[in-house]
């Protein structure tokens, strides 16, 4: 029965992923004066790419050919793992660890596939991705730890059913205000990276997929878009799991509470600019910060 | 007390990473009139009456005095910035902070007040900040960041000194500032930067 | 004897104020000779009734023998100080390394740093002890850094930075050591020395032994003691040559002092085996860091200040062996070795103003420039390695002659071989400075009377001391080194 709700789950996520993607888009071109895309045109997107051919360099092995399957495979597991304490689904192994370091592994495939084409913007986006990855995980761990040490645990269940019973403390609204600052690195927004570009000196994701086209581009844009949803639930169901009493069922307040963080997003976007690169390690540190002080406070 | 202790936690670790002399100025005096606060909510909570002239104090010779007159200072050094690996300081910083609430745990558990384990990492920043810095200014924001710390220890294992002994201490305080100050403007004038890395004359 | 203590804490005080808005020089000269001369007398007073009543202790103020052995080196080195900074500031003035308007400011400072040393020697509070220990830090930073010229600042900055961090873990650990009485139940007379001591076996000894090493270490650092020391050549250097006399001499001396208080009350706790062990380790590890930089020295006065950390390793090793002789060759070796390096300081002063040059290789043909200085410079020389027949030679025998008692083979033989190492580069330095040929523009000076009055006072009491040590100092030095044993 659970092994149901779980891929009813994985099927509403990706099918909702470029909805939320589109939704972020079409708010920061309002923010910016401009008509903004329109919410569905991400699946129009991904319709335009699923249509077209694969081209390959000549120099790729099956590093190259195989990656965007298993970064969206990854997310689509991510997907399925993500508590939303909507139902339960009596797992005995959704530990943390799994959802970040499978989200690490389809990272990781993509890194090693933009080094594969033998291009160097490819070879340039894949470093940058790694050296952010570097500094994100240990941060992101750390806050995750702050809810894990309240839930004295690291099943996710666990954790999202703690963090629901806890009222808002100090130390709880620190950890939130962390964990903004690493969805805004996860999902590769500005600050941390600019997903519109495609000039060499501002990309970092999308310099790593540069070389993709057609099928393998359109599984990467919705890979990264079912990721962008996981972190924000992430966000969501651990950090900000405080619903006002009665009126709507929780499954509104979640997905109000997924859009409203979706807007908040496109506002980061908007008001500030791409950092330089060798200036993240000091807004990592500091949310590093950020999080030891929430765990002190508890 | 907590959110008392998470701030000036955060501020002594933002201690680490400013660059404008003016701005860690500005960061000390919070710290002051935070442990002034702290002081205070200490006397309410002991009923101690020592504590609230000890609080006045703090706050009149802290915050008042010594927070100004390093203030006028930096007006008169506005071209001075502070150069340095920021990232290292402010680990070593967060390294502090882990340090000394790990040893609060672990050595002396039965005494663990909130305060206990900021009190050592402040006086650990500020010990770092001498160190790692060369601006004479945020040298002496360090030295005050490190009596901050100790006065906060103080508070937090014993319910204060006698009341003779920190006016001493204040006092004492107060003329090590004006003396720094004193040098830090003939620094200015004879060396036309307060920048002590080149005080490397005298040697062997 | 109360109003002799306070007279001896307020008559410093009053006349620096007076000093301060003095235009006339001569004013300033007459009033400070005054005042020094009757401030060093009121302690020798202090010191002379503490001999009848053995202890004076009220609320705040706690006199005792231990105290008077320092009172007599306070009082001794002031008043030279001050004799001798007359013909020597006058000097300065003349020669241009000074204006006028800084001669009151200088006779103010000096007054107040008398005070401040005053006030850490009769204080029986170790909170206010450690209040009056920085005072004397702060006091005297601003002389250290009189002449205000880069390299004058640059030592006084290190000075202040590095004695004001030290002092803050003293203080630190005082605080500890208050939890500790705290703990057991004795808060009402806090960091009262005498209390303390009564009650000095109920105390915690795991923070009692903390606080301890937190307090060695800021005391320490005041007191000159290595690896803590890196600001004592500097300050010692760059400071009037009076200054560095009663710095070297007088301030080491005084944290030397408050280190022992807390550690009387600390071995009341933990016993003495710790203390004993760290106070050696220290005290071998500054004369080994002094040699190499007494041998390859150019300034003389920084040779005079690493004389000076080493000199202050020999008394940590005295208080670090523990046993009554060794700890009455420790207190005779802090007067003793007051009075010669005060002594010395003042005599290179006078070189160094004459040959206008601290350098050591161009200070050369002393002896046929200014041949009673010369001698002087000489007998200082052959006093600060330990010469029979001076007074450094007796301390210097009574510890050895106790380290070998107390069966320290190994380390008896290190010292040995340490200190010839240190004779080797001063006597070489010195001699080399002595009795080459003149260089060219040298002619014959003039020393002023006063000046030679001033050292020849602590040359006489060198010689003296050497040869025979009076029974009212041995007396005090007895019953002194029993205090600090925990009699």
């Amino acid at each position: 029965m659970s092994v149901l709700f779980m891929l009813l789950q994985v099927v509403v996520l990706a099918v909702l992923a470029p909805l939320v993607a589109g939704v972020i888009k079409n708010t920061k071109g309002k923010m910016q004066s401009r008509r903004g895309p329109g919410y569905f045109q991400v699946y129009y997107d991904l319709r335009k790419f699923f249509k077209k051919d694969n081209v390959f360099s000549p120099t790729v092995s099956w590093i190259f050919k195989a990656a965007p399957y298993i970064y969206f495979a990854t997310a689509l597991g991510a997907a399925a793992l993500v508590p939303t304490l909507l139902f339960d689904r009596g797992l005995h192994y959704d530990n943390i660890f799994v959802l970040i370091y499978m989200l690490g592994l389809g990272r990781f495939f993509l890194a090693l596939a933009s080094l594969d084409a033998g291009s160097s913007f490819g070879g340039m986006g894949g470093s940058r991705e790694m050296f952010i990855n570097i500094l994100v995980e240990p941060v992101l761990m750390l806050t995750l730890f702050t809810v894990a040490l309240r839930a004295n645990g690291t099943g996710m269940s666990q954790m999202a059913s703690a963090s629901a019973s806890s009222g808002i403390s100090l130390s709880a609204i620190l950890a939130a205000i962390a964990f903004l600052i690493l969805t805004v690195a996860e999902t590769g927004r500005i600050p941390v990276d600019n997903p519109d570009t495609h000039l060499e000196l501002t990309m970092v994701h999308e310099g790593m997929v540069l070389e993709y086209c057609g099928r393998s581009v359109g599984l990467i844009f919705w890979g990264s878009a079912l990721k962008q949803l996981v972190t924000i639930l992430l966000m969501v169901n651990f950090f900000l799991p405080w619903n006002p009493a009665g009126s709507l069922p929780p499954v509104v307040w979640m997905i109000l509470k997924v859009l409203v963080i979706a807007v908040v997003l496109a506002g980061i976007e908007t008001s500030t600019n791409k950092m330089r690169l060798f200036r993240l390690p000091g807004l990592l540190i500091a949310t590093g910060c950020l999080s030891l002080l929430a765990i002190i406070a508890m | 007390m907590t959110l008392l202790t998470v701030l000036l936690l955060a501020g002594a670790v933002l201690l680490t990473r400013v660059s404008s002399l003016r701005t860690a100025v500005g960061i000390l005096g919070f710290q002051s009139v935070i442990v002034a606060l702290a002081c205070l909510i200490f006397g309410l909570k002991t009923g101690e009456f020592h504590m609230y002239i000890a609080a006045v104090l703090t706050a009149v010779i802290k915050v008042g005095l010594i927070v100004y007159s390093l203030w006028r200072v930096t007006l008169q050094l506005k071209h001075e910035r502070e150069i340095a690996n920021f990232n290292v300081s402010f680990l070593l910083a967060i390294l502090a902070i882990i340090v000394s609430y790990g040893f609060v745990n672990k050595v002396l558990p039965h005494m663990a007040g909130e305060t206990l384990g900021a009190a050592i990492a402040l006086t650990m920043i500020g010990l770092l900040m001498i160190i790692a810095r060369s601006q004479a200014i945020m040298q002496v924001v360090g030295l005050i960041t490190m009596e901050n710390g100790l006065y906060l220890l103080g508070l937090s294992i014993t319910k204060g000194l006698p009341l003779i002994i920190e006016m001493g201490i204040f006092f004492d305080i107060l003329v090590a500032v004006v003396v720094l100050v004193i040098l830090t403007h003939r620094l200015k004038y004879s060396f036309e930067t307060t920048d002590t890395s080149i005080l490397n004359e005298l040697k062997g | 004897m109360f109003e002799l203590i306070l007279a001896a804490l307020v008559l410093p005080i009053v006349i620096g104020l007076i000093t301060l808005p003095q235009k006339k020089l001569a004013t300033i000269r007459y009033t400070n000779l005054v005042g020094s001369a009757l401030t060093s007398g009121i302690i020798l007073a202090i010191i002379c009734k503490i001999t009848e009543i053995k202890v004076f202790s009220s609320e705040f103020l706690y006199v005792d023998y231990l105290s008077a052995v320092l009172l007599l080196v306070v009082a001794l080195l002031t008043f030279t100080a001050t004799l001798f900074s007359l013909p020597y500031m006058e000097k300065e003035v003349k020669e241009g390394h000074a204006t006028e308007k800084m001669i009151p400011r200088y006779y103010a400072l000096l007054n107040l740093f008398t005070f401040a040393m005053v006030s850490v020697l009769v204080v029986g509070n170790l909170g206010l002890m450690w209040v009056a220990v920085e005072g004397t830090t702060l006091a005297s930073a601003l002389l250290v850094a009189f002449y205000f010229n880069r390299s004058a600042l640059e030592a006084a900055w290190k000075y202040v930075m590095i004695c004001t961090v030290g002092i803050c873990l003293a203080l630190l650990g005082t605080m500890i050591l208050y939890y500790a009485q705290v703990n057991a139940g004795g808060e009402t007379q806090a960091l009262n020395w005498l209390y303390l001591k009564q009650i000095s076996n109920t105390l915690n000894p795991t923070i009692v032994k903390l606080a301890f090493v937190f307090i060695l270490i800021g005391y320490g650092t005041k007191a000159g003691l290595a690896p803590m020391h890196t600001w004592l050549p500097d300050a010692h250097s760059q400071a009037p040559s009076p200054v560095s006399g009663l710095l070297s001499g007088a301030l080491l001396s005084c944290a030397f002092y408050a280190l022992i208080r807390n550690i009387i009350i600390i071995q009341g706790t933990i016993g003495t085996e710790f203390i004993h062990t760290v106070l050696l380790g220290l005290g071998i590890l500054s004369i080994l860091l002094a040699i190499p930089f007494v041998l390859i020295q150019h300034d003389v006065k920084r040779l005079l200040a690493y004389s000076s950390v080493e000199h202050m390793g020999i008394i940590a090793i005295g208080f670090g062996i523990g046993s009554h002789l060794a700890v009455y060759a420790a207190l005779l070796h802090i007067i003793n070795h007051a009075i010669a390096k005060s002594a010395l300081f003042y005599l290179v002063g006078i070189i160094s103003q004459e040959y206008k040059t601290r350098h050591i290789k161009e200070i050369q043909g002393i002896a046929r420039v200014m041949p009673t200085v010369a001698t002087m410079f000489i007998i200082g020389i052959l006093a600060i390695t330990g010469t029979p027949p001076l007074n450094i030679f007796i301390s210097k025998f009574l510890l050895i002659n106790a380290m070998f008692e107390s069966k320290m083979w190994l380390l008896g033989g290190l010292a040995l071989l340490l200190l010839v190492g240190v004779f080797a580069g001063l006597m070489n330095n010195c001699l080399k400075m002595t009795f080459s040929s003149v260089p060219e523009k040298m002619k014959q000076a003039n020393v002023s009377p006063v000046a030679l009055t001033a050292i020849g006072f602590s040359i006489v009491l060198m010689i003296v001391g050497g040869i025979y040590l009076p029974t009212f100092i041995s007396d005090i030095l007895t019953k002194a080194a029993e205090i600090v044993i925990g009699g």
